[in-house]
């Protein structure tokens, strides 16, 4: 029937198109018309959109890659002098560094007033020539004339900008005032409040227009200030004509107007007087004029509208410890000499650990020798030493006295011999050569060359010298490499093998903490009673209950028993950890002492062995020693006394806390050994490394420069260096990026850990994201019944991909970090979330346990038998077991987070926060929860893609449901799922504003995984290496650092591209390879084509 | 057994006797007249299967099935025919409950196989279908290897035994016709065999369970001559083996494989006997004009 219906609507069409075809027809022949309907004007637009798309694209990456690419690239140093102001010191003043920028900037008096009196000259000059007008200096006053037109025509303009304003503002002002009065006058109170509303918003209007009044009031001063300079400026250089013609013959008229213009004519003479010298000295205002007019007349002559200038940024570096000086100088090209723009030979740059870049040139490499002195020489030096400065405690008579002097004199001869001795054999070791010199330095710290030596001087010290450049380069090539690797050895004796003698002395303190919080968990209750039992006794008394009574005396007796108690379980709360902290500190000051005795003691013995058993000396010896640790016993005594009132207090901790106070102290013993060992070997390493200095002469300072070899990272001569070496230079910059941890302030150095930070989040964001967000899809697109809940649950998913990120950051800080965080620590009370009291708590868990039942019971109840169908019984069963179960998950949720018993699993650390803070995990998974409704709607739309006749033929086989899922479903939309996961990354690796809040700092040098240390753990999960309580570095707010809060911008800007194309860079490598996983499983289950 | 047992000729007549307003049973059945099924006395005389009794399907409100009376039988090919949307294809998917998947289905009346009732309150609807086989329209290998497609029924009932899947599937393909075919690439991606390939596959992963039946909606539909013809030739080759019920569109392809045909209108059953009779001398005008083309 229908089909008939069809065919005679078509018959009906089509008769009633049969007339207007041929019209239609000979439309169509326009040209224009058949190009539109053919759409071919589309391809263009369409092409031009995705062309436009893909510039922008690409003007991105290419801007990035360029920018980040060029930061490592080594630049030539360049030195230039600048125009000196004061032409009587020698002193040239030198500008040398790398060039990183370069500007063009509008030259005007104003820019200049701030130089030099030799530079503005020379502008003047420069100016005056490109004009090449012959008498420059009697025209002036009609360029100045004409400068003033110019500003008379921006007054104008400025004026008329005013009346309008002026105007505007008081018509404004006249309307609102009717407005508010006529409202006011109808008497209707809420009429005149709505008047005054808009009022208000016309007020705001008001406002703007009279800040633009002000603006151009402002400018208007200016200007009117400018032609009344103008105008002074023409007087004077009428005046000046006028004079030097007069006074043609004696050509000495120059008008002196200042004290300064007086000096500066004086230095003149020796050089031809310039014919711009009359606008050299002309007073300032005058000058400004002059220079606006001659710029005006410049720029005018070049049909613009000002002159342009170049100015160059010198990176110059050589900040230090003493001169914190700007490391960037702007070098506009009229402040420097012409001409003197060159490129050093050897000024090197030299990248330095700390205090940036280094600009100078090798003057001298100075290699250090120590004289080894042997025990001998040092067993004399401490016996004559131990007499000289303490021979009165000895307490002798003079007589006596000067026989201990007198037989002191063979030592010290002795001592003087065999010093003479070793140093000439020290010395007979090094020899000086043409290229280099020897220095050698005495107790005292002076240095004299080696021909300058002197016998009577114990000299301490040797010095190589190279004074050349080229061989003082030479030798620190020869020397760096092994001064960094020892460097190295250092970093990791001191970070690591330091850092885990710590950890143990910590675990060790933390296992004293344990200890207490159970001493004080099992005090708590008794002392909670007693507090109770108090309160009531005082409350009796103040009804007058006597004390005798019996209800009195019950609680009385209740209490001392529970005083008894609470003394069996320990006699008080004890501070471990302080008094075992605090016996440690004064045990080590004893041992520091009993040392020096020890010390004292043998040297006593040793200089009565010398002196002979019986001599005079000898006892005086032993008794300046005697005296002298009777001194050290005395300081000895209060530590001794503390320790022993320590001791004491620990005593009344219960007995089974012994063992763990005494593991503390073997383990603080251990440590303590293990820790002289390792700072034995970092001193060692440390002296070898300075025993290389080289000394440079800079620009920026009088004094040459030392420099520590071991502070240097990277030394180059900038200007000799050759391609391949440049590209050297460049990859190891590279690679250092990518390899180290940053210094100074994030600016220098690498991002490693920045790196590591970034990938471990993502990783642990991606695994954190996938389960839940494809079974919630699973259940979305499986399992639930297509209905309004449904929709509005999707809706909201797809919605909740909307939401500003810091949004998520901010949930992130209050639930993970101040909620789950803290209850992880120290359990709901430190969570500050309300805690059920034990017996209520109790009361829940049954109510729970009913609830269960019933819940059970409805729905077993409620379940309709296969192919049955539900009646309206069965579906309200069904519908009540659903809210029941809710209500018990709930109930449970209720007795987990306020559970009374659960006091946290890293109660010991508190207050310091464990988890209770940011850190990988919670940035991890607030970025999941970001992710999460990407990874959801990707899912279901992956689930939705796979052929429902899978599922019938896996259905037809006989398979369950969730068989189907695992085996047919799930492997079909794996690799639409992955797509999800990849956007999902790609979303969550690039993410900044939630970080900053939930764990991403500045600097963490502590990788959240550690080799190193597999005591990781979350909660009671050991997770091995893997410390998610870190808090760690992000590539994303790494580049916000630099770039935002950075001291040296300068500085850190050229590294901010850098740090983004290595973000950008990890996230593809990231999303490369879950593409390629994706491509892995496509493969697999490809669907087929038929 | 059905319960209203009718013989040919009173249905006949009570067709033609009854003055009814409309032309024929066709336009009677357009009407929503109930109009009862013939069925030729050939088909009692089997041993069945399957028996359908009195079913009525609703999607919805819409009514598709009306009354079917459809008794299947033993180690036979039956062909449901029958103009588009006359629910032949329902009712095939009625028969392993299929249906049950679309939310909004109701049914009444029952099926019973082999004397078990598939709708009845407690019938486990997996187990049930795992004593059927079915194949679809549209080969839809599984994306996996042959091999494992074919044991697929088996791996879902837990089977782990090597050697008893590699034996079922090499019985099951050589019963599905392909064994020669595919023997050397047991391991390779069902989808890269071909269109017929993947139908005999799909067959032979249908009868890897031993099923009771054997359920083909529209078996060739998607495919060429040639892999309609080794289909059908296969399809000739399970007969005497598998209970087969077959939907087909193709008048044709029903006359050369199956032994019983049933024509279906509009959700009713119109006529069902021997395929030669319906085809030769049905017993309904009707069903002559739609076996010569006639309408439909």
């Amino acid at each position: 029937m229908s089909s008939e219906v069809d065919q005679v609507a078509g018959e009906q069409t089509r008769s009633g198109l049969a007339k207007p075809a041929r019209p239609r027809m000979k439309h169509r022949s326009s040209s224009g018309m058949s190009m539109l309907a053919h759409g071919e004007p589309m391809v263009w637009l369409t092409g031009g959109a995705l062309a436009a798309c893909l510039l922008m694209i690409v003007g991105l990456l290419g801007a990035v890659l360029y920018f980040g690419m060029s930061t490592f690239v080594p630049l030539p140093i360049v030195q230039v002098e600048l125009i000196d102001a004061d032409p009587n010191d020698d002193q040239k003043r030198l500008v040398t560094g790398e060039i990183t920028k370069e500007e063009v900037f509008d030259l005007s008096a104003e820019s200049l007033l701030s130089e030099e009196y030799a530079v503005v000259n020379r502008v003047i000059e420069d100016t005056v020539k490109a004009i090449g007008d012959e008498n420059i200096v009697a025209n002036l006053p009609t360029l100045i004339e004409n400068d003033s037109e110019f500003v008379r025509r921006d007054l104008v303009e400025a004026e008329e900008k005013l009346e309008y304003y002026n105007e505007w503002i008081t018509t404004l002002e006249r309307e609102l005032e009717e407005r508010i009065a006529s409202a006011t006058a109808g008497g209707r109170a809420i009429e005149a409040r709505m008047a005054k509303i808009r009022a208000s918003s016309d007020g705001e209007e008001l406002e703007d227009y009279r800040a633009s009044f002000q603006t151009f009031r402002g400018k208007r001063k200016a200007l009117r200030a400018q032609l009344k300079g103008n105008e002074d400026a023409i007087a004077y250089f009428n005046g000046l004509t006028s004079n030097s013609e007069n006074a043609a013959t004696t050509r000495t008229g120059q008008p002196g107007e200042g004290s300064s213009e007086d000096e500066e004519e004086a230095e003149t003479p020796d050089q031809p007087p310039s014919k711009l010298q009359p606008i050299f000295d002309a007073p300032r205002p005058a000058k400004v004029a002059a220079i606006n007019a001659l710029l005006r007349e410049q720029a005018g002559m070049n049909g613009e509208k000002t002159v342009k200038a170049r100015r160059r940024m010198f990176r110059t570096g050589n900040k230090s410890k003493e001169v914190n000086r700007p490391t960037f100088e702007w070098v506009a090209d009229y402040q420097m000499v012409p001409g003197s723009e060159e490129r050093p030979e050897w000024t090197i740059v030299a990248e330095r650990m700390e205090y940036g870049r280094f600009y100078g040139v090798p003057r001298q490499f100075v290699l250090r020798h120590k004289r080894t002195i042997d025990t001998e020489e040092e067993d004399l030096a401490s016996i004559i030493e131990l007499f000289d400065m303490n021979l009165w405690r000895a307490g002798l008579d003079d007589e006596k006295n000067g026989e201990v002097l007198n037989s002191l004199e063979p030592l010290r001869e002795e001592l003087k011999s065999l010093r003479k001795k070793t140093i000439d054999e020290f010395f007979n070791g090094f020899s000086v050569t043409d290229n280099k010199s020897i220095e050698i330095v005495d107790e005292g710290g002076t240095v004299v060359p080696l021909a300058n030596r002197d016998e009577a001087k114990n000299y301490v010290e040797l010095r190589e010298v190279w004074s050349t450049p080229e061989i003082a380069w030479a030798k620190f090539e020869q020397y760096h490499d092994e001064v960094r690797e020892r460097l190295a050895e250092r970093y990791s004796l001191k970070e690591h093998e330091l850092g885990m003698v710590s950890k143990r002395r910590n675990d060790a303190l933390k296992e004293l903490r344990r200890e207490e919080l159970k001493i004080d968990a099992k005090l708590a209750p008794i002392y909670r009673e007693k507090q109770i039992l108090e309160d009531e006794m005082i409350a009796l008394e103040k009804v007058g209950v006597s004390s005798d009574s019996d209800a009195y005396q019950k609680l009385s007796k209740r209490f001392d028993e529970l005083t008894v108690e609470a003394q069996a379980i320990a006699r008080q709360s004890v501070n471990l950890r302080g008094l075992a902290h605090d016996i440690k500190q004064y045990d080590d000051q004893i041992e520091i002492i009993d040392g020096l005795i020890r010390e004292n003691d043998q040297l006593g013995k040793m200089a009565a062995k010398r002196f002979g058993e019986d001599s005079v000396a000898a006892g005086a010896a032993l008794e300046i020693v005697k005296k002298l640790n009777e001194e050290k016993q005395i300081e000895r005594k209060p530590p001794a006394d503390k320790v022993a009132e320590l001791r004491a207090d620990l005593e009344k901790a219960p007995d089974y806390v012994a063992p763990t106070v005494e593991r503390f102290f073997e383990v603080q013993r251990e440590a303590d050994l293990e820790d002289r060992e390792i700072n034995e070997n970092i001193a060692r390493i440390t002296k070898e490394n300075s025993r290389y200095l080289l000394i440079c002469d800079t620009t920026t300072s009088p004094a040459p420069v030392t420099l520590s070899l071991d502070n240097i990272v990277r030394a180059y001569p900038a200007n000799q260096i050759d391609k391949a070496e440049a590209v050297g230079v460049y990859g190891s910059r590279w690679w250092e990026f990518i390899s180290d941890d940053p210094r100074e302030a994030n600016s220098e150095g690498g991002v490693l850990p920045a790196i590591w930070g970034t990938v471990i989040m993502t990783l642990i964001m991606s695994i954190a994201v996938a389960p839940f967000g494809v079974l919630a899809a699973l259940y979305l697109r499986e399992y639930a019944k297509a209905g309004v809940i449904v929709s509005v649950i999707r809706i909201s998913i797809s919605n909740l991909a909307g939401v500003p990120s810091i949004v998520f950051g901010v949930f992130g800080l209050g639930f993970f970090c101040t909620g789950v965080g803290s209850y992880i620590d120290g359990g709901p009370e430190n969570a500050s979330w309300p805690v059920l009291s034990e017996g209520r708590w109790f009361v829940i868990l049954a109510v729970l346990a009913v609830v269960s039942c019933i819940a059970f019971t409805l729905s077993l109840s409620g379940r309709v038998r296969p192919g049955a169908h539900a009646t309206a019984t069965k579906r309200l069963l069904q519908n009540v077991s659903t809210f029941v179960w809710i209500a018990a998950v709930c109930i449970f949720a209720a007795l987990i987070v306020m559970a009374p018993f659960f006091r946290g699993f890293y109660q010991a650390d508190l207050p310091n926060p464990t988890f209770g803070k940011g850190g990988v995990l919670w940035a991890s998974l607030t970025l999941a929860l970001l992710t999460l409704p990407v990874v959801i709607v990707a899912t279901e739309e992956a689930l939705a893609a796979v052929p429902n006749s899978m599922r019938e033929g896996s259905y037809g086989c006989g398979a369950s449901k969730w068989q189907t899922i695992r085996n047919i479903v799930l492997p079909h939309a794996l690799p639409g799922i992955m797509t999800g996961m990849i956007l999902a990354m790609a979303r969550g690796a690039g993410e900044v504003a939630p970080l900053m809040l939930v764990g991403a700092v500045k600097l963490a040098p502590e990788l959240p995984i550690a080799l190193a240390d597999f005591s990781g753990s979350v909660g009671p999960i050991p997770t091995g290496p893997l410390h998610a309580d870190r808090s760690f570095m992000h590539l994303g707010f790494h580049i916000y650092d630099l770039g935002f809060q950075s001291q040296d911008s300068e500085a850190a800007r050229p590294m901010v591209f850098t740090t983004t194309l290595l973000l950008i860079l990890i996230i593809a490598a990231l999303n490369i390879g879950a593409i390629w996983l994706r491509n892995k499983l496509r493969k697999r289950f490809q669907s087929g084509q038929f | 057994m059905s319960t209203i047992n009718t013989t040919e000729e009173q249905q006949g007549v009570s067709v033609s006797e009854t003055k009814t307003p409309y032309s024929n049973r066709l336009a009677a059945i357009a009407s929503g007249e109930k109009v009862p099924s013939v069925i030729h006395e050939a088909v009692a005389r089997e041993e069945h299967t399957l028996e359908i009794s009195d079913f009525n399907l609703w999607y919805g409100v819409k009514q598709a099935l009306f009354d079917i009376e459809l008794d299947v039988p033993y180690g036979q090919v039956t062909s449901l025919i029958g103009p588009s949307g006359c629910g032949k294809s329902t009712l095939l998917r009625c028969v392993n409950r299929m249906n049950d998947l679309i939310g909004t289905v109701r049914i009444e009346g029952n099926m019973e196989l082999n004397g078990d009732s598939i709708y009845k309150v407690g019938v486990d609807v997996i187990e049930l279908r795992k004593r059927m086989g079915m194949v679809f329209q549209k080969p839809n290998p599984f994306p996996m290897s042959i091999f494992e497609n074919v044991v697929y029924p088996l791996r879902i009932d837990g089977e782990r035994n090597k050697a008893v899947l590699e034996e079922i599937c090499e019985k099951s393909l050589r019963g599905a016709a392909i064994w020669e075919e595919v023997k050397d690439r047991l391991q390779e991606s069902a989808l890269s065999l071909s269109g017929g390939q993947q139908q005999r596959l799909c067959i032979a992963r249908a009868i890897a369970s031993e099923p009771e039946v054997l359920l083909l909606d529209e078996p060739c539909s998607a495919l060429d001559p040639i892999a309609t013809g080794k289909i059908e030739d296969l399809i000739g080759e399970l007969r005497g083996e598998y209970t087969i019920l077959i939907v087909t569109h193709n008048m044709q392809q029903a006359s050369r494989i199956s032994d019983y045909t049933a024509l279906m209108y509009l959700g009713r059953l119109v006529e069902y006997g021997p395929t030669l009779d319906i085809f030769t001398k049905p017993k309904l005008k009707e069903t002559e004009d739609y076996v010569t083309g006639r309408f439909g």
